[in-house]
C-alpha cells in the first residue's frame, strides 16, 4: 500500500497541498437477522476506496472514490487539492491544526475468535434457538434476533510521516421479543453490549439463555401498571445509562458543537468553553472519562483518523466540567496544543469528523454501595433497564428519556413492573441529583452503534461504561396525558 | 460513479449470467457527491465522493443469500456472486421466499438536470462566500452547506426485469445566529435543478428570521392551538412511515391494529380533511419509478379523508391476503387548503407558531405518542399577531390527535424536516390543543 499512499501524498504535495493524508480502507461486513422461526437474511458485504484529505492555506479539501487504481488516486489527489484551494479563499484568519508526531505502526482489536470464519450454521442455531425459546412463552407473538460482524482494514498516511495500518474488528447482537396482551403490545430487548471483540462475545453473551426471561418480561411489560407522575427516585441501569452519557455528556461535550460547527444540523451545545474548570456539571461523585485505549470499546483504536495517537481524558472530573473531546481541527481554537484524537470517518469515502471516544461514568470507589443497597436505600422511586425513546434539544439541556422495562420501587423493595414510564430534565441538574454510584463489581460496558453526525451524515459507534446509579427527585411521567 | 443505461445494463446482465443458482436478482447504484459546509463564516469542510455499489441475491428454490461490493473487475464480481451462492447454499429455506419479478413496465421519470451534476466546487463555494458576505454586513454567524449530486440506480433480474433511473439533488440550508446568542433560524430548500435553488435567497430568509427571533421569552407549556409551517409538519407525517405496514395491522402489533388486534384498514381514523398520498411522478417532487425489488411505483392514497385506505402490503404478505403487493418510493403527498399562513396566524387569538421541530421520537409506538422539540424561530400569537419570540418547548403528543384536530391548513409545499432530508409535500396547518410539556432554555 506504501506505494500507492505516497503516490497520493506526492500528488497532493505537487499540486501546493501544505498537508495531506489518505486513508485507504477494506470494510467487511456479515449480518444475520432472524425473524420468528424464519432466517429472513444472511448477506456480507465489502467496501473498498480511498479519501485524500488536503489542507491549504487555512482551507481543507476532500475527495474520495472506490476505484483504487494508481490514475484515480492522481485525479482523486488533485481534486481535494482544487476544493481545499476553493475553501480557502473564505477563510480571514488562518488557525493551523495542532502539530501530530509521526508514526509508523501497525494496531489490531484483540480478539480470540474470528467471527468471519464461524461457520455460518453456527450463528443461525444461535439466532434460531434464541428466537424459538422466546416463542414457547405464551402471548409473544414475534421473536427477531440479529448478528452483526465488520472488520475495518486501514491503512493511514499522512504528509508528516505516519504510515498506520490498523484492523479493527466489531462484534455486535439483539434479541427482541413482541408480547401482545389484553390489547397491549410490549417489547423487550436483551442489550448485547455492542463492543470490537471476536466471535467469543457471543459465546459468552449466551442469547438464548436469556431468551426465555427476556420474553417472559416482555408479557410482564403487557400487563404492567402505568408509571406514575411526579417527582420520583430513579436507579438507571448501566444498558440505560449509555444512551443518557451518550445524549447528555458525551455529545455536549464535542468542541466542534462547542465552538459552533454543528449548528446546522446536530446542534450546538451549553458547555460553551467560558464554563470550562467552572461548571458544575454533576455531583462531586460524578466523574466522566473518555478512552479510546478501553479493551473492547467500539471506539477504541491505536490511531485516529487523523494518525494522532489515542489516549485517556476527563470531561468531569469531581462534577466540575474540565474537558473536551478535540481534534487537530479544532484543538487550537481554544487554545490547546494538541489533539485528544477523536476524528472518525464512518467509510473511507467520508471525511474524518470529531466524534466523541468511549466515554464511561467511573464506578463508585471500593465501598460504594451495592444495586442491593440503592434499592434498599430507596423509598419511592423507579428502577429503569435498557434503552427506549429519547430526545434532547440541540443545545442538549433539555432531555426526555424512557426505557425498554421499568419497576417500581417502594420502601427499599423491587414490587412490580410499571409501563410508561419516561423522565424529564436539564443536563446539569440531572447530574448533579446523582447521589448514588455503584463500585466496580458492578461497571458493564454498553454502547451506541448509530450516531448520526455531520453533513454529510455519518454514523458513530461508542462505548459507554458505567454501574448503577441513583437520581433523586427526577421529574417523571411528563409525557402521559 | 454515473453510469449509463447501457453500461450498468451490461454489467448486470454480465453478473447474473455468472449466477449459477435457480433464481437471482441484482441492483446496482451509483453517485457523484459534492458539498460545501461552512460555519463561523468560513467553510470548513469542502468534499466530493464518487461510490458505486453492486448488491446480489440469489436464491437455490427458497434458500437465499445476500453479497455486496463496490469493486468492478472480473474477480471481483465473481467472488461477490460466489459469496452469495455459498451463504444460499447454508442459509436454512425461507418459506416466505418469493422468486423475482417478471418484466415491468416503468414510468419515465425525467429527474436528471445535467447543470445540478456539473456544478465546480469553486462555483458553489463562490455561492456560500455570497451568503457569507451578507452575514458579515448583517453582523450574523452563519452556518449551513451546499450540495449537489448526481445518482443512479438499476435493477435486473434472471426473469429478464431491468430498470434504471437516473436523478440529482441540490440543497443548500444555512442557519443564522446572531452574535449575542439569543436568536437563530434555520433555512432550507431542495430541488432537483440547482439553477432554480437561490441559496442567497435560502440564507437572507435564514438571517432576516434569526433577527426577528431574537430574546426569546419563557411560556407555560400546557395545551395551546399551534400553526405550525410545512418543515414542522413534514417532521410529524413523516412518522407515517412506521404504521402503514399492512402485516403489522393485521398481526396486531401495530398502531393500525384495534385492540382486539384486528387492522384498522378502511376505518376512520383521523379527521376528515387529512388526506395522504403518494404520488411518485408529482413534477415537484419526482421520486423513484422503481423500488429495490424492481416493483413498479404506484400512486397510492394511503389516508382518504381520515379513513385509511391503503397500507403498505410487501409482496409475500400481498399474495397471502390475495392484494396487489405495493411499492413505496416516496412522494408523499398531503393535501391542504385554501387559507395563507398568515390567515392561519390571523385566526389565532392566543397560540404558537413553530416553523420548525427537532428530535422527534415516538414515546409509545401504539398510540403513535411522540415527544420533541420546537427548534429556531417560536412565537407567541396573541389576537392574530406574531407578538414576540417565545424560548423552545418539548411536546408530548400523539400524531393521532393532531391529525384529528386540524381546523385550517395552506396549500401543500416543498418542505424538508429536520432530520430527515425527504422532500415531501405537505401544508402549513393551525393545529388546537396541542401538548407542550416543558421549557428548553436552548437557542
Amino acid at each position: 500500500m506504501k506505494d500507492l499512499t505516497d503516490l497520493a501524498l506526492d500528488a497532493a504535495s505537487g499540486q501546493g497541498a501544505e498537508y495531506a493524508d489518505i486513508r485507504i480502507t477494506r470494510y467487511n461486513y456479515q449480518n444475520i437477522f432472524a425473524r420468528d422461526k424464519i432466517i429472513r437474511s444472511i448477506s456480507e458485504s465489502e467496501s473498498f476506496g480511498f479519501g485524500i484529505r488536503t489542507y491549504y492555506k487555512g482551507g481543507w479539501g476532500f475527495a474520495s472514490s472506490n476505484v483504487v487504481t494508481k490514475e484515480e488516486i492522481k485525479k482523486i489527489a488533485a481534486l481535494s487539492v482544487q476544493i481545499a484551494k476553493a475553501s480557502s479563499a473564505s477563510v480571514k484568519t488562518i488557525v493551523p491544526p495542532a502539530p501530530v508526531k509521526a508514526y509508523v505502526d501497525n494496531w489490531k482489536t484483540s480478539y480470540k475468535k474470528n467471527p468471519f470464519q464461524v461457520p455460518i450454521d453456527k450463528k443461525v442455531a444461535v439466532l434460531l434457538a434464541t428466537n424459538k425459546e422466546m416463542l414457547k412463552v405464551q402471548n409473544v407473538i414475534r421473536a427477531v434476533s440479529d448478528l452483526g460482524f465488520e472488520s475495518e482494514h486501514k491503512y493511514f498516511a499522512s504528509t508528516v510521516g505516519s504510515y498506520i495500518e490498523q484492523e479493527i474488528m466489531r462484534t455486535n447482537a439483539s434479541a427482541t421479543a413482541i408480547a401482545r396482551k389484553k390489547g397491549e403490545v410490549k417489547t423487550r430487548t436483551y442489550q448485547v453490549a455492542p463492543l470490537n471483540i471476536g466471535y467469543e462475545h457471543i459465546e459468552a453473551v449466551d442469547i438464548p439463555g436469556n431468551a426465555k426471561r427476556t420474553a417472559e418480561e416482555a408479557v410482564e411489560h403487557c400487563m404492567a401498571a402505568k408509571g406514575p407522575v411526579g417527582k420520583k427516585d430513579i436507579i438507571l441501569s448501566p444498558s440505560h445509562l449509555a444512551l443518557t452519557i451518550h445524549e447528555s455528556v458525551g455529545h455536549p461535550t464535542e468542541l466542534d458543537r462547542a465552538l459552533g460547527f454543528e449548528a446546522d444540523f446536530a446542534g450546538t451545545t451549553f458547555a460553551t468553553p467560558n464554563k470550562l474548570n467552572k461548571l458544575k456539571y454533576g455531583s462531586e461523585i460524578v466523574n466522566f472519562i473518555c478512552d479510546r485505549n478501553q479493551p473492547h470499546g467500539r471506539s477504541t483504536v491505536g490511531y485516529d483518523d487523523e494518525g494522532v495517537k489515542t489516549g485517556k481524558y476527563y470531561l468531569v472530573k469531581d462534577g466540575v466540567f474540565v474537558g473536551y473531546s478535540t481534534t487537530r481541527e479544532f484543538a487550537p481554537m481554544i487554545g490547546e496544543k494538541e489533539s485528544r484524537a477523536c476524528a472518525y470517518a464512518d467509510s473511507w469515502s467520508n471525511v474524518p469528523i470529531l466524534r466523541m471516544a468511549n466515554t464511561s461514568l467511573e464506578p463508585g470507589k471500593k465501598g460504594s454501595p451495592t444495586l442491593e443497597d440503592l434499592i434498599a436505600d430507596t423509598k419511592d422511586g423507579i428502577l429503569i433497564d435498557g434503552m427506549g425513546s429519547f430526545s434532547i434539544d440541540h443545545q442538549r439541556n433539555n432531555f426526555q428519556f424512557g426505557g425498554d422495562a421499568f419497576w417500581e420501587i417502594k420502601n427499599g423493595k423491587k414490587t412490580r413492573m410499571l409501563k410508561e414510564v419516561t423522565y424529564q430534565a436539564i443536563t446539569t441538574e440531572f447530574w448533579n441529583s446523582c447521589d448514588a454510584i455503584c463500585g466496580p463489581e458492578f461497571w458493564e460496558q454498553q454502547g451506541v452503534r448509530s450516531c448520526g453526525k455531520g453533513q454529510p451524515m455519518q454514523r458513530g459507534q461508542m462505548t459507554h461504561s458505567s454501574a448503577w446509579a441513583r437520581f433523586r427527585n427526577i421529574e417523571v411521567g411528563g409525557a402521559q396525558k | 460513479m454515473i453510469l449509463s443505461k447501457e453500461e450498468t445494463k451490461k454489467i448486470l446482465e454480465g453478473v447474473l449470467k455468472l449466477c449459477k443458482a435457480d433464481s437471482a436478482q441484482a441492483g446496482l447504484s451509483g453517485s457523484e457527491e459534492q458539498l460545501v459546509r461552512y460555519a463561523n463564516n468560513m467553510v470548513f469542510t469542502n468534499l466530493s465522493k464518487s461510490t458505486m455499489n453492486l448488491g446480489v441475491q440469489v436464491a437455490f428454490e427458497n434458500k437465499k443469500g445476500n453479497s455486496s461490493t463496490n469493486q468492478f473487475d472480473e474477480d471481483s464480481l465473481r467472488k461477490c456472486v460466489q459469496r452469495a451462492e455459498q451463504i444460499a447454499k447454508f442459509a436454512p429455506p425461507d418459506p416466505e421466499f418469493l422468486p423475482p419479478l417478471q418484466p415491468q413496465k416503468y414510468k419515465k421519470i425525467k429527474a436528471f438536470i445535467k447543470d445540478t451534476a456539473e456544478i465546480s466546487p469553486e462555483e458553489k463555494t463562490r455561492k456560500v462566500m455570497d451568503i457569507i458576505e451578507h452575514g458579515h454586513k448583517k453582523e450574523m454567524n452563519l452556518f449551513g452547506t451546499f450540495s449537489n449530486s448526481a445518482s443512479f440506480f438499476a435493477v435486473a433480474n434472471s426473469k429478464g426485469l431491468f430498470g434504471y433511473h437516473k436523478y440529482t439533488s441540490a440543497n443548500c440550508t444555512t442557519t443564522a445566529r446572531t452574535k449575542d446568542g439569543t436568536g437563530s433560524f434555520r433555512a432550507t430548500k431542495d430541488n432537483r435543478d440547482i439553477k432554480k435553488l437561490d441559496a442567497f435567497i435560502v440564507g437572507k430568509e435564514a438571517i432576516d428570521r434569526a433577527l426577528k427571533s431574537r430574546n426569546p421569552k419563557e411560556i407555560e407549556p400546557s395545551d395551546y392551538t399551534v400553526v405550525f409551517e410545512p418543515e414542522a409538519l413534514a417532521d410529524l407525517i413523516l412518522f407515517m412511515y412506521f404504521f402503514i405496514d399492512a402485516r403489522a395491522a393485521d398481526e396486531g402489533r401495530s398502531f393500525m391494529s384495534t385492540k382486539d388486534g384486528k387492522s384498522k384498514l378502511g376505518t376512520k381514523v383521523f379527521g376528515e380533511n387529512v388526506t395522504v398520498k403518494s404520488i411518485p411522478d408529482h413534477p415537484d417532487l419526482l421520486a423513484f419509478p422503481f423500488d429495490n425489488e424492481g416493483i413498479p411505483s404506484q400512486e397510492i392514497t394511503w389516508i382518504d379523508k381520515g379513513v385509511i385506505k391503503n397500507l403498505y402490503y410487501s409482496r409475500y404478505w400481498a399474495k397471502k391476503k390475495g392484494k396487489k403487493p405495493s411499492s413505496f418510493t416516496g412522494g408523499i403527498v398531503m393535501e391542504g387548503g385554501d387559507a395563507t399562513m398568515e390567515e392561519l396566524i390571523k385566526s389565532v387569538k392566543k397560540g404558537i407558531y413553530v416553523p420548525r421541530l427537532w428530535y422527534i421520537r415516538e414515546v409509545n409506538p401504539m398510540t403513535l405518542l411522540l415527544t420533541g422539540l420546537t427548534r429556531d424561530g417560536v412565537f407567541l400569537i396573541e389576537d392574530g399577531q406574531l407578538k414576540h419570540p417565545l424560548l423552545n418547548l418539548r411536546f408530548n403528543e400523539s400524531l393521532e390527535t393532531v391529525l384529528n384536530s386540524i381546523t385550517m391548513m395552506t396549500k401543500p409545499e416543498i418542505a424538508i424536516g429536520s432530520e430527515w432530508e425527504l422532500p415531501m409535500l405537505v401544508p402549513g396547518a393551525k393545529v388546537k390543543n396541542f401538548t407542550f410539556t416543558s421549557i428548553a432554555p436552548s437557542v
